[in-house]
């Protein structure tokens, strides 16, 4: 195949540009209290704003925020920038909304809708080169558009994942059948978004599966097809070295997290409940846990057909022409194209039933990286709707080259159609949509065969019987959402470290009853914390360790080791409980401090002449000291291994304390001592990644700007 | 066909069978049937959809205060328990329950279609034929009210305490919301009573519906069970 077919020349261009147009209004319209702020955003999207608001608000004061000091008392924030892909430049579309006026979280709502157009256009452009057919190539977009991804966007996060798999088909479609450095550099940087984003697992799964399954259906053209990629390789040896290599540069942050949490500090309780005991690594996920999830083709099927005015936005749904033209077009001649995509989609959707089909137990038991992902549903929005898409789109292209006027075509496609309204009666499906959908359907595939030459007027048709009914059902959807409260963060002031007024210190150590715990509000499991704060609350009162942890600094004048492992844990509360002046540190070293002091700590208060915060930020904090005498300073939030102590810049051991917090003893006098977690390779690395990728993108647009031809 | 030989016919049969997109849909079902284990998925797609102990409580305590959108998702549960429990003696339990929630979402008619569902799954059960009472009495319908609460006099105790205290629904239901055997009884006792009395009062505003002044029949809205 050393060229790609022309794509037919028609003077449609300026129909296909309005009716396209107009989607994007119709489609914003639609969705506009999401996109604008009238409706809450629901599921994961919610938090997922708070990750990348935390992040942009940090990294536009040249911040890379490794620790989040709002999160449990302190966490490692590693693993909510692996989820977000934080080095992906289109983030920085926000902060540009936000410098121009709007509020941080309208901007994210924006940013959401346009990332997800984004992904539209690569899955029309990914049509254009499969059909080389606008008219198919923008319908297959357009269902995509009207589907419940439109939904999804402002429900979940996997439109992160979305976009990035669409345009990386599209580049590697388009570098397979032309090839040269934009679509190369294309594949490529889609790959390192995908890698660095959430869990790039489900890709993999998917992309395996894909090539897999091509393999086999085209394993006597592959040579043939690969040959103009493997000359245009051959060729700029040096261009394609550096797109492997940027590759591989990708990949750091992910291994680096995995590095991470083989050391177990950080931990997802409820995600690894479940997985085997012999498996220290904190990211793996329990087969049971994966098995509470899956596709459920039920539900589905209930929301789709019957209770579309119940739907939510995280429902699965399917413009009805969809199944209309799948039906009518049953009869149609298999291909090569029709046999792939039918066998990846039911590949993946066996996979997605889970415990249902018996497949993905099979793959999680010799595949290692099935242990690192659980919600398989997620291929049923990733890879089973788009490729269904695609499928009726070759339907829809096959049935536009034939127009066979053959009386049993004919007669099939009206009882094609007549079925469907009984269908729906019988179903009692609700909303006269359905039925226009049902009469334009038909209506444009009449038109088509009887008169070819009407294509405008076919093209409207066809455009009405793939809007109508999801502008109608979708247009709904904010009705089932309560307007949206002010959406309040922990984020929401600029961190600082507000020390307590003497009277408010006080009050802390002087609550020697306990409140009861009956109506005291006892947090639910933290998704994610650090391991010590997850011990903390397995074996501390939570009124306790909450009252404690209140007061950011405590000076204590005693220390007492008690070793890594013989923790009393009854010893712990009672001291904590009491703000006991001793220090409780968890190591083997001795490190013996035995003044005799006040009977309590002290808690360092704000105007504190011997404490002073010199700079802050949620990676470090600088402070001037002027103790007395010998003290053991804690910081009350999360220990953690990559926290580090330098007092007047010599590195001092910093000791787990109390459990979960961080102590470090001050010798008396005046001193400067920095706290900073991790090490400052790892943000160079960091500010690096940021500029290469939004190196990379420029490039690609300049290389688009540039190219003679990329569609 | 006329004029074509085997072969020919045999090549046409192939062609317009097994080389359309006819033939992956016939493969999708047979995958489907054979590699899937539906019942995994019926349960699974229950446990998505299973309510949560408030909503449970809510809607036994005040289901007329419930807000829309509750009832709603609990009318989907219990739809859709009794769809997949067709062939189950359980099944009109949850049926019952769909019946409840469609009754105050306001669909009577429907109500009425699940609740005689469930009856005619299990005749034996006093709380259907009292619930289809109270709905028909509710809407003035006294004739078949009267029929009702006949037939939910007729059956005996037991029957019914039998039926609460063994079917798996009514089983999580009493352990959520902590109900035990004796809350059972006297609600039995105190429904039979009841109904008793809603016989003679359907019974003698079917006869002379001039008596619904006299009996001050507007005021009363019964309760559903």
């Amino acid at each position: 195949m050393p060229k790609a077919p022309k794509v037919t020349k028609e003077n449609l261009l300026p129909t296909l540009s309005l009716l396209a147009l107009l989607s994007l209004f119709l489609w914003s319209y639609t969705f506009r209290y999401f996109l604008f702020g009238s409706a809450a955003l629901e599921g994961d999207a919610y938090p997922y704003l708070g990750h990348i608001r935390f992040y942009l608000e940090n990294i536009v004061q040249g911040v890379y925020p490794l620790w989040n000091p709002f999160s449990e008392n302190g966490n490692v924030n590693e693993f909510f920038l692996r989820r977000i892909g934080e080095f992906n430049p289109f983030y920085f579309f926000i902060v540009l909304l936000n410098k121009s006026g709007f509020t941080f979280a309208i901007a994210h709502r924006l940013f959401l809708g346009a990332y997800f157009l984004l992904g539209v256009a690569g899955f029309y452009l990914l049509g254009l080169r499969i059909f080389r057919d606008r008219t198919v190539a923008l319908t297959a977009a357009l269902l995509l558009l009207f589907s419940s991804w439109g939904g999804k966007v402002f429900e979940s996060f996997i439109v992160l994942e979305l976009v990035p798999f669409l345009w990386f088909a599209y580049f590697v479609t388009a570098f397979v059948q032309t090839p040269s450095r934009l679509f190369l550099l294309g594949a490529t940087f889609s790959l390192m978004i995908i890698n660095i984003t959430y869990i790039p697992f489900y890709f993999y799964t998917i992309f395996f599966i894909f090539v897999f399954v091509f393999l086999i259906i085209y394993r006597s053209q592959i040579f043939e097809m690969m040959r103009p990629a493997q000359n245009f390789i051959a060729k700029d040896k040096i261009f394609t070295g550096i797109c492997c290599v940027l590759l591989v540069c990708s990949l750091v942050p992910g291994f680096l997290w995995y590095k991470a949490a083989r050391q177990g500090e950080g931990l997802s309780a409820p995600r690894h409940v479940g997985a085997q005991s012999s498996d220290t690594n904190t990211a793996t996920v329990g087969i049971s846990k994966i098995n509470e999830g899956g596709i459920l083709p039920y539900y589905i099927i209930d929301r789709q057909f019957v209770n579309l005015d119940k739907l939510r936005l995280d429902d699965f749904y399917l413009p009805f022409f969809i199944f209309l033209m799948f039906i009518a077009g049953l009869w149609t001649p298999l291909n090569r194209k029709f046999v792939l995509f039918f066998t990846f989609g039911l590949a993946m959707f066996l996979i997605g039933l889970a415990d249902a089909s018996g497949i993905h137990a099979a793959l999680y038991k010799y595949i290692p990286f099935f242990k690192y992902f659980r919600n398989l549903q997620f291929f049923l929005w990733l890879a089973v709707l788009p490729v269904s898409i695609l499928f009726v789109a070759g339907q829809i292209h096959s049935f536009l080259q034939q127009r066979s006027k053959n009386l049993w075509t004919i007669g099939w496609i009206i009882t094609a159609h007549a079925a469907a309204v009984l269908f729906c009666l019988l179903l009692g499906t609700k909303g006269f949509s359905t039925y226009l959908v049902i009469l334009f359907s038909l209506a444009w595939m009449l038109l088509m065969i009887f008169s070819g030459k009407n294509k405008k007027l076919g093209l409207w048709l066809l455009w009405a019987a793939v809007v109508i009914q999801p502008f109608d059902v979708l247009g709904h959807l904010a009705e089932h959402y309560p307007p949206v409260a002010a959406e309040r963060f922990p984020y929401d002031n600029t961190y600082a470290l507000s020390l307590p007024t003497p009277k408010e210190a006080e009050k802390i150590l002087s609550l020697q009853k306990l409140p009861s715990i009956d109506g005291m509000y006892i947090p639910a499991q933290p998704y994610f914390a650090i391991s010590w704060y997850y011990e903390a609350l397995g074996q501390i009162e939570y009124p306790i360790l909450h009252r404690f942890i209140s007061a950011p600094f405590l000076l204590y004048d005693s220390v007492r080791s008690t070793g890594k492992d013989k923790i009393d844990y009854a010893l712990l509360s009672k001291s904590m409980a009491g703000f006991k002046n001793v220090a409780f540190i968890h190591t083997d070293r001795p490190l013996v401090m035995d003044a005799q002091g006040s009977p309590q700590a002290k808690i360092i208060t704000a105007g504190d002449p011997t404490f002073e915060i010199l700079k802050l930020n949620v990676n470090s904090l600088t402070v001037k000291t002027s103790f007395p005498t010998d003290q053991f300073l804690v910081w009350s939030q999360n220990y953690h291994s990559q926290w580090r102590a330098y007092i007047d810049d010599k590195q001092k051991p910093l000791f787990r304390t109390n459990i979960l917090t961080r102590g470090l003893h001050v010798p008396p006098g005046q001193h400067i001592i920095r706290f900073e977690f991790e090490q400052t390779r790892r943000y160079i690395l960091a500010y690096f990644f940021i500029a290469l990728y939004a190196a990379i993108l420029g490039n690609i647009l300049w290389l688009a700007y540039h190219s003679k031809k990329y569609v | 066909m006329v004029g074509l030989s085997l072969k020919e016919i045999r090549l046409r049969f192939f062609d317009l069978f097994f080389k359309r997109i006819f033939f992956l849909v016939v493969i999708v079902f047979v995958v489907f049937y054979i590699t899937v284990d539906r019942h995994l998925l019926k349960v699974k797609t229950l446990n998505f959809l299973m309510p949560d102990a408030q909503n449970m409580k809510e809607l036994n305590e005040h289901p007329e205060e419930m807000e829309r959108q509750k009832l709603t998702s609990l009318l989907i549960y219990y739809k859709k328990v009794c769809e997949f429990e067709a062939n189950d003696p359980e099944q009109p339990a949850p049926c019952s329950f769909a019946a409840y929630a469609y009754y105050y979402l306001g669909k009577t008619k429907k109500a009425v279609q699940y609740y005689e569902k469930a009856a005619k799954s299990n005749p034996y059960f006093f709380w259907f034929r009292y619930n289809l009472g109270a709905i028909y009495f509710n809407e003035a319908r006294y004739d078949k009210a009267a029929e009702q609460f006949q037939q939910a006099l007729t059956i005996p105790p037991p029957n019914s305490m039998y039926f609460l205290t063994l079917t798996k629904t009514y089983k999580d239901l009493a352990s959520l919301l902590k109900l035990n055997t004796d809350m059972f009884i006297d609600n039995l006792y105190d429904g039979y009573a009841q109904a008793k009395k809603l016989f003679v009062i359907s019974t003698l505003l079917k006869n002379d519906p001039g008596m619904k002044t006299q009996l001050d029949v507007q005021k009363i809205k019964l309760r559903l069970y």
